[in-house]
């Protein structure tokens, strides 16, 4: 954790110097070139890796930053968290399970189209909480599609439906999505705490995304779909793989409640259950599995690290902290709720983590200033969550569910299949801002329970 | 010994506008199961055959990339045929030049047969003969056109002719 380092500095009254300048034009520039990926079609992982290199060099010339500095700034916690539990649903993604389980879904529907969406997503957003979204959606958009299709139903209300409870769930863990990981391990946050604060704000948004998925499509819902007649037979085809991947996530569940306790950071218990999974099933190709991570993602985050480490170290980042504490200070609760509308707006209109990451050093510098900042992590963490429906660039879930949908009108020479941006607009930002209300509410109704320090 | 000694010149071909249904006619009548798509220069723009064509049938959802190519499962569902026999007849009635593989894996006349088996084995059969630059189509070598020439070979090594080899 980066307090320590900051928290001797923050003390004296911080001015603006050269190294702040400068730090501060590279974290601008690689953010403006990450945001503009879709422009200048340059992978975001090569702007961010090309902007820690520039941070680092620009660092060493004005003394601010150098290398063994960019090493250390790194959040391996974060980074070995994404990386294991990647591993783990790689394992699990060809036994064919997850299709089992959807087909099951189905199957208990009974072809009624409401209650296959709301059983669908329920699912989805439980899965998210313990698997990253982008995973989940991978995994059952393609399900969903399928099924629509088998009931002769528009997998459209479902696909949308799906990938906005799986973002929201995902907002209930530590584990369940990008910034709470971040989040998580920057502020020392345990599971079981996350869990406490974000798990009934994350109910009743739920609750009111599937009623506001009522209203808008009601008129999909009408009449009921023709349920084909399913196989009973069909197996899930790797089973005992399968089953000790379930065994091995219900152990990493029981380390995660008690992480704590134990003294493990969350990625220990990550790197537990996959050591456990794939020693319990042999037949496991590790080179095989391993293929299948995202590297450039986890790439991705640690050249981010490091690009904002630059603003840390030149302590650009303590100085801009400084100069909003006393807003903070003045009223806790209006802060709390600017964060929470803020960080969904971000999140809705471009790439939320290099945000979280510049975001999350300032906060931990104004907790070194005396402020109670706790409240502004749930804002934060509920804020840039809920952003992420209102538009279809606002989460990659969206991303794929967009572009699966529109593979599907293409094939099917049916442009009424696809989910366009302005058909994601329409739908999802009405369920933002109706969830962003129902948060506020909740804020403001339980500030206290949110404004209470956590012990570490 | 070059591609083009291995190689046959009696090829059927399509045209990108002519439909699925006349393709698929043309491949019943000749008793094959691919055919070079070529525009009206005699020059490759595709290929279309029955794999194509069957991939064509699957669902959406098994082609998409992310979820490892053709990794789910279709025995959940029972008899989806006549859902599936619907799609082949949406399918008949397209273009073929909507439908055709457009990643193409040729080799050019004067490609060492060698190289022509491995790409053979790599690819499938049938391999386009094209001309450098143009894509013009030469020829195509098949399994049986590839095994052919290299029995052919084995008859010029017999009659102790190496250096026609």
């Amino acid at each position: 954790m980066e307090t320590d380092i900051l928290s001797t500095t923050a003390v004296a009254h911080l001015s603006f110097d050269v190294s702040m300048g400068v730090s501060a034009l590279v974290l601008f520039l690689t953010f403006l070139g990450i945001f503009t990926e879709g422009i200048h079609k340059v992978d975001r992982t090569k702007v961010a890796m090309f902007g820690a290199g520039a941070m680092i060099f620009s660092g060493q010339i004005f003394g601010f930053y150098d290398p063994e500095r960019a090493i250390e700034i790194v959040d391996w916690n974060v980074i070995l968290l994404l990386g294991g539990m990647m591993t783990i649903i790689a394992i699990m993604i060809p036994t064919g399970g997850f299709q089992a389980v959807a087909f099951w879904i189905a199957q208990k529907s009974g072809g009624r189209k409401f209650l296959l969406l709301v059983m669908m997503g329920v699912s989805v957003a439980l899965i998210s909480m313990l698997l990253d979204n982008v995973t989940t959606i991978i995994i059952f958009a393609p399900l969903i599609v399928l099924i629509c299709q088998a009931l002769g139903i528009s997998p459209i209300p479902s696909l949308l439906g799906s990938a906005i409870l799986s973002n929201t769930g995902g907002i209930a863990t530590l584990v369940g999505d990008p910034p709470n990981i971040m989040i998580g391990s920057a502020a020392g946050i345990t599971f079981n705490q996350f869990f406490i604060h974000m798990g009934g704000l994350v109910f009743a948004v739920c609750l009111a995304t599937i009623g506001v998925l009522y209203l808008l499509f009601r008129k999909e819902f009408k009449g009921r779909a023709v349920l084909p007649e399913f196989s009973d037979d069909a197996l899930i085809s790797d089973a005992r793989t399968w089953y000790f991947s379930l065994g091995a996530l219900a152990i990493m569940i029981v380390a995660f409640v008690s992480h704590h306790q134990l003294g493990w950071e969350a990625w220990v218990v990550a790197a537990l259950g996959l050591t456990i999974l794939l020693i319990a099933v042999p037949k496991i190709n590790l080179e095989h599995t391993l293929d299948k991570i995202e590297l450039a993602m986890l790439l991705f985050f640690m050249a981010l690290f490091i690009v904002v480490g630059g603003v840390q170290h030149s302590q650009f980042l303590t100085w801009v902290a400084q100069m909003l504490v006393p807003l903070v200070q003045e009223n806790m609760l209006v802060a709390c709720v600017v964060i929470l509308w803020l960080g969904a707006i971000v999140s809705a209109l471009i790439n939320n983590i290099p945000f979280m990451a510049a975001l999350i050093p300032m906060i931990q510098s104004m907790e070194a200033d005396g402020v109670n900042v706790t409240p502004l992590w749930w804002a934060l963490a509920a804020g840039v969550g809920l952003g992420g429906n209102g538009t279809h660039i606002g989460a990659s879930a969206n991303m794929i569910v967009l572009s699966l949908s529109e593979r599907l009108a293409k094939a099917e020479g049916n442009p009424a299949l696809a989910i366009t941006p302005g058909l994601w607009i329409r739908k999802g930002m009405p369920i933002m801002l109706a969830t962003l209300v129902v948060a506020s509410v909740i804020f403001v109704v339980f500030f206290n329970f949110f404004a209470t320090p956590l012990g570490k | 010994m070059p591609c083009i000694e291995a190689m046959t010149t009696e090829i059927v071909t399509v045209s990108p506008e002519q439909t699925v249904s006349e393709a698929v006619a043309l491949m019943d009548e000749h008793g094959i199961r691919a055919l070079p798509v070529v525009d009206a220069k005699n020059n490759l723009v595709g290929m279309f055959g029955f794999d194509p064509l069957l991939r064509g049938l699957l669902p959406v959802s098994l082609t998409i990339g992310e979820h490892d190519g053709l990794d789910l499962r279709l025995d959940y569902v029972l008899h989806a045929s006549s859902g599936v026999a619907q799609r082949l007849s949406r399918l008949m009635s397209r273009p073929v030049g909507e439908v055709m593989s457009r990643d193409l894996y040729t080799v050019h006349p004067e490609t060492p047969l060698w190289e022509g088996v491995r790409l053979l084995v790599k690819y499938g059969s049938p391999l386009p003969v094209v001309r450098t630059e143009s894509m013009f189509l030469a020829g195509i070598m098949t399994a049986q056109t590839a095994t052919r020439a290299f029995l052919h070979i084995l008859d010029l090594m017999a009659e102790g002719k190496r250096r026609e080899i």
